[in-house]
């Protein structure tokens, strides 16, 4: 696998004069490589930007994607490479994407849930929807755990611990605002209660949160299903409910579902591959072709079963209308959980 | 103070103790840290914070830090002003190779993506070596050359870690 | 524990790494992490991160592993050559080594220095692993016991270290260590997402990394000081003592003085690297303070001077807490430091999933990958020893291409933290701060200490009161957490207690000034 480990080709609009001076630079450059005329995907090498440090779930997503392509020959004379622009919860990749790589559709990026979420907390002006979304391609379902000696039993148990005390229910999960914060927000809205009393205590990644839950610092934790797997599998961690449409199975035993445990909520951790704003109706449409055919693939689906992802697969419009619908959901829930 | 340094660490530290910096630049020091403290001091009160400043929330800290630092940096006036005011200073002062220096890292920073990392940094080496004083022009250029291009290819070519072409296109 | 077994399982460990391929591949890595880890500025953290995408290309995990831990240590301990060599550390747990490390090379003792870095390395490696051997599985299950009031104890505790780092006065000291806390502020407050002294800037939400506050104040920082000298200083080469290799180019005196901390520094380094609080820069910088408290009673008090002790303890502290770390990170699959942040990444890409399971699921690995840095360890000192006589001949560079150099390097290692021109400026900006630090004589030790441990003093300070809904009396409830307090306490104090009886009886004429300016 060809890694090209950190990032490097480029500078990131930071709101520094200086930066800006750059990216003109090398905007120019890019312009003088070889024009992005109308409709001419693929004719250059393809980029997929993943907009944090390699290791994460992104970063994976981009990773295989590229594999795919180059291991089924889905771009044939042309290499696709993967570069990490990190910072601010992808906040500095898409700035990236909509100013300095706007118009070019050699350039993706790889964007999800979480990114929707850290915008709308960094305030951003630049919003997951000013991209131009070719498709959502995966979902991992996001699960509820408690320690294996908890009183909670059941999902029910939780809600009406909650519900008679919202301060003796800490929530342990990742990055604040991030989907295991839209989690536990989601759950307690559909019970019918106050999301504002989420005590919500954030960890820097799934080790730590898991650290927290076994050491019974929190009362009960969120993070995504291959996350606590093998925890689960030990015995150590119990399951509440997992949060998408499908039941999971761990282990060999099916885990309940937020819906099965009858509140009616749902949350994917969906990531999408996205392309610059204003590019040629006609390369969106290759774009879209292509990406499809990534999907298709029977070495996708090897992979996507390998790393316990679902298949989530919406393409050109209706992508677009479920992101802005994100959007808009994620917006007013983190509203409601008092955090913006 | 140091009378009082001295006493408790007799020996060794009292060669150690270098004093460059004169006590004018030393009182200067101190206000420009009180000012900067002082600043940050009242940021704290633009920080978002639906706790206020209970311990709890994203406050109290900045307000324990600041404040200490503010306190400390008028502990360091009072340093500065107690000192004697025959305090050793170094001679003739030389701000002109530190200020080349960083000037020569800010015009790397912006060129090292267009410019490309084998020409930037050469160039970075060779003047840097210049304004450090080398006086051998052949040897400055050899070494700059052989460092960045030796640099450059094992990091790209045997590593597989990136580096801007730039114009060279490499 | 069934040792018997563990016996059994490690022979077929050391059955896989002596594999002439695999024995390769342990060689191939050491000699790498070593050439990059002793670039100035590229600390190991870092060079592992860049090199770690090689091991991505290996189809079978196990040789993958096995060339990693021979990465880690060559990085380790390349980056020690030239924390002592020139004084340039790139990351926080080689700090403590180049305190007196530098000052040893600059007195013409840097092949003692470095070889006492070398052998404690090796000596503190070896027993950390052995204890990793036998009792990972003990050890991992207590650490799943830390709370958070438990954290923020041990943050507590290691803060003490910075009255040793504090140099000449205690009012320079403090303020290096506040400024040092307030960098450590600037970025998205993690708990509840407000941006704090951001300016607006979209950089800034991440806050600073480390890397680039210590390649700034050491790197940059020397740099720019040394250029500021340049016509007050003449152009000499260094002095070097000569040293013999077949003494390990120790004395007897350096060997008598040396054991001692290594063994105290492994004793801190491995149950320190083993509880999930970060890694290896609370136990170098406890055991820098350690070594100094002990030096001083005893009378002979060379610290701030080139004392071995502070090179023998911090180094052997840092290469045991490796080993620690991998405690939590194989039995839990629990990451606690950056290094073991990447390391599980690693285990990620090959699906290995570092947990309970592991030991079963993937005996073979586990084994080998432990086995292997038994053979690292001992590759390292084998490689290193000879190779001391010629790292010490970069003090013979000319000066000025030794410091252009650094500067190079120094922007390759900011630049490749996430490929921008950005984070040169930010280390510009820090390193001119350094600068002037260096100018007006504060230590520089106390800025990268808050740096690091006031994020996660803060967090777990705030954690555990939002746990308990605001009840600040879980810090002195908690058996655990009281324990370390107490131990905080006594660390701080225990030291002035003959003076503080001696005042109170009236025997010594009290000072004026009471602690204020003290230089301890």
């Amino acid at each position: 696998m060809a890694r090209t480990a950190p990032p490097r080709t480029a500078l990131v609009a930071a709101g520094l004069a200086l930066s800006l001076l750059l990216s003109g630079c090398s905007a120019l450059a890019k312009t003088l490589e070889g024009g992005s005329v109308a409709g001419d995907f693929p004719s250059r090498n393809v980029e997929i930007m993943v907009p944090a440090a390699p290791g994460g779930g992104w970063d994976l997503t981009a990773r295989q994607f590229q594999h795919v392509i180059q291991e089924d020959k889905l771009l044939p004379d042309r290499s696709v490479s993967v570069v990490n622009v990190t910072g601010a919860g992808g906040a500095v990749g898409i700035s990236k994407l909509v100013t300095k790589n706007r118009k070019d559709p050699h350039t993706l990026m790889i964007t999800g849930l979480v990114m929707v979420g850290a915008l709308t907390l960094n305030q951003s002006q630049i919003k997951v929807s000013d991209t131009t979304p070719i498709a959502t391609i995966t979902a991992e379902q996001e699960v509820i755990v408690v320690k294996a000696d908890s009183p909670l039993k059941t999902l029910k148990d939780l809600v009406e611990l909650y519900k008679s005390d919202p301060a003796k229910v800490s929530w342990g999960g990742g990055t604040i605002g991030g989907t295991d914060h839209i989690t536990a927000g989601t759950l307690v809205k559909a019970a019918g209660l106050d999301p504002s009393k989420v005590k919500y205590i954030s960890y820097s990644g799934g080790g730590e949160a898991t650290a927290a839950i076994l050491s019974g610092d929190v009362t009960v934790g969120i993070s995504g299903v291959s996350e606590f797997e093998e925890q689960i599998t030990a015995g150590k961690m119990r399951v509440l409910a997992t949060t998408g449409t499908e039941p999971v199975t761990v282990a060999g035993k099916q885990l309940p579902t937020m819906k099965s445990e009858g509140y009616d909520a749902e949350v994917q951790n969906w990531r999408a591959i996205v392309a610059p704003p204003d590019i040629p109706d006609a390369d969106r449409k290759r774009l879209v072709e292509f990406v499809t055919k990534v999907n298709t693939s029977p070495e996708w689906a090897e992979i996507r079963k390998k790393q316990g992802w679902t298949e989530f697969f919406k393409t050109g419009d209706d992508a677009s209308r479920f992101i802005a619908d994100e959007t808009t959901r994620v917006q007013a829930l983190l509203k409601e959980l008092g955090i913006v | 103070m140091s009378a009082s340094e001295e006493a408790a660490t007799p020996g060794v530290r009292a060669a150690d103790v270098e004093v460059e910096a004169s006590r004018l630049v030393r009182i200067i020091a101190a206000i420009v840290l009180i000012v900067l403290s002082a600043t940050f001091l009242v940021g704290v009160f633009d920080i978002r914070s639906p706790k206020g400043f209970d311990p709890a929330g994203p406050r109290f800290f900045p307000l324990l830090v600041t404040t200490a630092w503010l306190l400390f940096s008028i502990g360091y006036l009072i340093e500065g002003l107690r000192s004697p005011k025959t305090a050793k200073a170094e001679g003739d002062r030389a701000w002109f190779e530190p200020v080349t220096l960083s000037a020569l890292l800010v015009l790397y920073a912006l060129l090292v993506v267009p410019l490309g990392y084998l020409i930037a940094t050469a160039l970075l080496f060779f003047a840097a070596a210049r304004v450090l004083g080398s006086r051998q022009l052949i040897r400055d250029i050899v070494v700059a050359l052989v460092l960045a291009i030796i640099v450059y290819v094992a990091f790209t070519r045997f590593l597989d870690i990136s580096l801007p072409e730039g114009v060279l296109g490499l | 524990m069934i040792t018997l077994s563990v016996g059994g399982d490690l022979l077929n460990g050391f059955g896989t790494v002596l594999d002439p391929m695999n024995l390769l591949w342990a060689v191939l890595g050491v000699t790498l992490g070593m050439l990059v880890g002793i670039l100035p500025g590229i600390g190991p953290a870092l060079t592992i991160a860049l090199l770690l995408p090689i091991t991505f290309n290996f189809s079978d995990p196990i040789g993958a592993f096995i060339m990693f831990a021979g990465i880690y240590y060559g990085a380790m301990y390349g980056g020690s050559t030239t924390s002592i060599l020139i004084n340039t550390p790139g990351e926080s747990a080689s700090v403590a080594t180049a305190i007196e490390g530098h000052k040893m090379a600059l007195k013409g003792r840097a092949r003692a220095a470095l070889a006492t870095a070398a052998i404690g390395s090796f000596v503190a490696g070896t027993i950390s692993t052995v204890l990793l051997t036998f009792v990972a599985k003990p050890i991992g299950s207590l650490a799943s016991h830390f709370q958070a009031t438990d954290y923020f104890a041990v943050t507590l505790l290691a803060m003490v270290a910075v009255t040793a780092l504090v140099g000449h006065s205690m009012v320079r000291g403090l303020l290096s260590l506040t400024v040092g806390l307030f960098i450590g502020l600037i970025g998205l407050d993690s708990l509840s997402g407000a941006p704090r002294y951001t300016f607006g800037s979209l950089r800034l939400l991440d806050g600073i990394d480390v890397v680039i506050v210590i390649v700034g104040l050491f790197a940059i920082g020397e740099t720019l000081h040394v250029a500021s000298k340049l016509r007050s200083t003449p152009d000499r080469p260094a002095v070097l003592e000569k040293g013999r290799l077949r003494t390990g180019y120790l004395t007897k005196s350096d060997w008598k003085r040396s054991w001692a901390p290594w063994l105290r520094g492994t004793a801190l380094g491995f149950p320190f690297g083993a509880i999930p609080s970060g890694g290896a820069e609370v136990p170098t910088f406890l055991s820098y303070s350690i070594e100094r408290r002990r030096a001083r009673k005893k009378g002979r008090d060379e610290f701030g001077n080139g004392a071995i002790e502070g090179v023998a303890g911090p180094e052997a502290a840092n290469n045991a807490s490796f080993s620690g770390v991998l405690v939590p990170l194989l039995t839990l699959g629990l990451p606690t430091s950056a290094t073991a942040a990447v390391m599980l990444a690693a285990f990620q890409i090959f699906n290995v999933q570092p947990g309970p399971q592991l030991f079963e699921n993937n005996s073979t690995l586990v084994w080998t990958l432990i086995a292997s840095l038994y053979i690292g360890n001992l590759i390292l000192l084998i490689m290193n020893l000879p190779l001391i006589g010629l790292w010490v001949q970069v003090l013979k560079v000319p000066r000025p291409l030794l410091y252009a150099g650094i500067l190079v390097f120094a922007c390759l290692g900011v630049y490749s933290l996430s490929g921008s021109g950005y984070e040169v400026l930010m280390a510009l900006l820090i390193g001119v701060v350094g600068f002037f630090m260096r100018k007006l004589d504060f230590p520089i030790a106390p800025v990268i200490l808050g740096v690091i441990l006031g994020p996660t003093m803060e967090e777990q300070f705030r954690r555990a009161l939002v746990i308990s809904n605001g009840d600040g009396s879980v810090f002195f409830t908690r058996p655990l957490s009281l324990v370390i307090i107490v131990l905080t306490v006594l660390a701080l104090f225990v030291p002035y207690l003959p003076r503080i009886v001696a005042r109170l009886r009236g025997t010594q004429p009290a000072h004026q000034r009471l602690t204020f300016g003290e230089d301890d």
